[in-house]
């Protein structure tokens, strides 16, 4: 036998198979970006029909995200005593369910999210601090609480000699809304320490479908009274149930949708099955 | 490089391409048109809804099931205390006579035409005294309700009989079917016009089999228990049963099954919650709580479930489909965790309460449920006719080869009088029997005498 031959015929019959596997994807991609567009044309149409007026260029980017993860995570917090002794130390007491204190300070709660504040004279954390070196002595202090910033939006600022870090959680480079740490320091120490915060647990993640955001725009326009223009369409995560505490939690993707007026409509972005 | 190695190379990259192309399209483009899946129109295939259908006629057992139209007990009566004989549902014959007297309660309850005589209580007693079974059951039902779960439409009945907890058939000489409402005195008699042969085979053969082998049983109306007795003026329901010596019962387990990821969804599935669309979180302590926009469920690591809904439905349930709406629950939820215990209906729905009570049967004998957050396995909650609540302490019961004896009928009464006349002038028995006490710790439990009394007078 010619194998020779046969390779050849053979590669003849690859490409062309290839090439037709190819053009196929490509001509569905196109078509994929024609129909999103005229979508987008359609939504922006309806829901000025409701007086809410979006820019074409926040739906079609939004339009893009097919999937996102839904997964687990841990809170820090295990529970409310042990946590307020991680923090302020000394001889703890609980003033009420929702607050503990001792001489180093005082950690109240609410759900999932906490306020600790040190008493006069006393640090959360002491270490001579500047803006230069606050996010690292924040990120080494945070570590050593059991507190997971890898993945995290970080923001520093400075203000009448007060330093604030801001650590604002991310998964999967989506945000998670509501949900962050802030640190405030002098050049002596941390002086209070607040917000909510959840490590990624080792429970298994699932892929959701997501919702065509035509119709998480329409899902808005039912929700929303009186016109508004939306200034910002993002995908991100939301703790249910905000002021409940939850021990762990299955964070599901959610649109946040803000208009000019810093409302805020969440929106589950997950397929309806 | 030569020629053919070239061709080689090319053509492992081109059968490469071709695997990560056709891959990419086969995953995310999908060969069929939107909107169309091929793996869900197999289940609109008509061959496989006839599959669905033998499935689900294999599967429609769920009334005998739950066992919610089983009585607890059946008394065979002989017309003598030393040869009467009493079975639970663990006992072999328990089943094949309680069919036959369906059957014969169905023909007496089927004919609209044959009359129902109010009787005296003295005439019941009777019946109870010569050859007839007596039929215990644990809840009280109405008529309506009895006559459809048997599957009948007796108006006749349903008209003047309010509610019963206790049935008798006599089937010598004539066979006579007997409805008791003993706390409201109301007795009726309905004359079967054909006989119960097979009825009466069945007990012939029960009775001879266990010749000799059990003790003496007297109804307390026998013993004139149902009158006033001793200092504490002690009564006893009349058809409490008074046995002449104890028997032994095997020893239960009561464990806690593991809710895994899988059983969790399918229970949501159960109460009709989509686990793919919920939020679902972990509470302090582990409870695990499912919320839907109408409905939330709860369940805690000690196997507490909990039920609410909030939204109303258009469809307005009636008495018989609440029951079968409990037990369907109750089922599933069993099902999934692969709990072979039956449940009995300990409660049918009233309006006072608007509560159903199921109860697990563990080794023949029902389990009382005392828990800080349950009296019963299950209670489910109605409203309007509508599901608002549902509420189980999932366990599963296995029996051991332990067994033990419970004290004697009449030491057991000795003791629940001294007991209950530290806070009562007055005592009332209305229910006494062998179960299992379960006060939701996990392990061993042996059977016990348990007590119900009617009223609680506090003594001075």
């Amino acid at each position: 036998m010619n194998w020779s031959k046969v390779k050849s015929i053979m590669i003849a019959f690859l490409i062309l198979v290839n090439l037709s596997l190819l053009s196929y994807i490509v001509f569905e991609e196109i078509s994929d970006n024609k129909r999103i567009s005229k979508m987008t044309d359609t939504t922006v149409s309806l829901l000025a029909t409701q007086d809410i007026k979006v820019d074409e260029k926040l739906v079609l980017d939004s339009a893009k995200k097919k999937t996102a993860n839904s997964l687990y995570v841990d809170n820090v917090i295990s529970d409310y005593k042990s946590f307020s002794n991680s923090i302020i130390g000394g001889e703890i007491t609980s003033v009420n369910a929702d607050k503990y204190k001792s001489e180093n300070g005082e950690v109240t709660f609410k759900g999932d999210y906490f306020s600790a504040v040190s008493s006069e004279g006393n640090f959360l954390y002491r270490e001579k601090i500047t803006k230069s070196n606050a996010l690292r002595i924040s990120e080494k202090y945070l570590d050593e609480l059991g507190f997971d910033t890898k993945n995290s939006e970080k923001n520093i600022t400075e203000e009448n000699n007060i330093i604030k870090v801001s650590f604002n959680k991310e998964i999967d480079n989506l945000p998670v809304f509501k949900t962050g740490v802030t640190l405030q320091m002098n050049e002596s120490g941390i002086i209070s320490f607040y917000g909510s915060w959840y490590n990624i647990s080792e429970q298994n993640s699932s892929i959701a479908e997501l919702k065509s955001i035509s119709g998480v725009l329409v899902e808005y326009m039912n929700k929303k009274s009186g016109a508004s223009i939306i200034s910002d369409i993002r995908l991100g995560y939301l703790v249910p149930e905000f002021g409940t505490f939850h021990e762990s939690v299955l964070l599901t993707p959610v649109w946040k949708i803000t208009d000019d007026n810093n409302d805020t409509v969440y929106i589950d972005a997950r397929e309806n099955n | 490089m030569n020629k053919e190695r070239i061709k080689n190379l090319l053509l492992v990259f081109l059968i490469a391409m071709n695997f990560i192309l056709g891959s990419r399209i086969l995953f995310e483009r999908k060969l069929w048109p939107s909107g169309y899946n091929f793996f869900s129109n197999i289940s609109n295939w008509e061959i496989t809804s006839i599959y669905q259908n033998i499935k689900s006629f294999f599967d429609n057992d769920t009334i005998y099931k739950s066992r919610f139209l089983s009585p607890e007990k059946i008394v065979i009566n002989t017309g003598d205390q030393t040869t009467r004989l009493s079975l639970d549902p663990a006992d072999a014959e328990f089943n094949p006579i309680l069919e036959e007297a369906y059957i014969v309660l169905q023909k007496a309850l089927s004919d609209n035409t044959i009359p129902t005589n109010q009787i005296s209580r003295g005439e019941f007693y009777s019946a109870l005294n010569s050859s007839s079974v007596y039929l215990e059951y644990p809840a009280e039902y109405s008529a309506d309700l009895f006559a459809r779960l048997i599957g009948t439409n007796y108006e006749a009945m349903t008209k003047i009989l309010n509610t019963f907890s206790d049935v008798a058939i006599s089937y010598s000489p004539k066979t006579c079917v007997y409805f008791a409402d003993i706390e409201n005195d109301i007795f009726y008699k309905i004359n079967v016009n054909k006989s119960s042969e097979e009825l009466v085979m069945r007990l012939g053969e029960c009775i001879e089999s266990r010749q000799g082998n059990h003790p003496i049983i007297n109804y307390s109306y026998d013993l004139k228990f149902d009158q006033p007795f001793g200092a504490q003026k002690t009564t006893l329901n009349p058809l409490i049963q008074v046995y002449s010596s104890a028997e032994e019962y095997p020893t239960i387990i009561s464990k806690n099954p593991v809710l895994d990821k899988n059983i969790l969804d399918n229970i949501l599935k159960i109460f009709e919650m989509n686990p793919n669309t919920m939020s679902r979180y972990t509470q302090a302590g582990g409870t695990t709580v499912f919320v839907e926009n109408n409905a939330t469920l709860k369940i805690d690591k000690n196997g507490y479930l909990e039920y609410e809904k909030t939204a109303s439905s258009p469809e307005v349930l009636d008495e018989y489909s609440m029951l079968t709406t409990v037990a369907s629950i109750a089922d599933g939820v069993n099902r999934t965790i692969k709990n072979e215990n039956a449940m009995s209906i300990s409660k049918t729905y009233s309006l006072q309460d608007g509560t159903i009570a199921l109860d697990y049967i563990a080794g023949g004998l029902r389990v009382n449920l005392n828990s800080e957050k349950l009296s019963h396995a299950v209670e489910a909650k109605f409203e309007n006719g509508q599901l608002k609540s549902y509420r189980q302490l999932i366990r599963s019961y296995e029996t051991t080869a332990n067994k033990t004896k419970p004290f004697e009928f009449l030491e057991a009464l000795d003791i629940a009088i001294s007991e209950y006349s530290k806070s009562m002038n007055e005592i009332n028995i209305n229910k006494m029997y062998i179960g299992y006490n379960d006060d939701a710790e996990l392990g061993e439990k042996n059977a016990e005498w348990i007590v119900n009394v009617d009223n609680v007078i506090i003594g001075e």
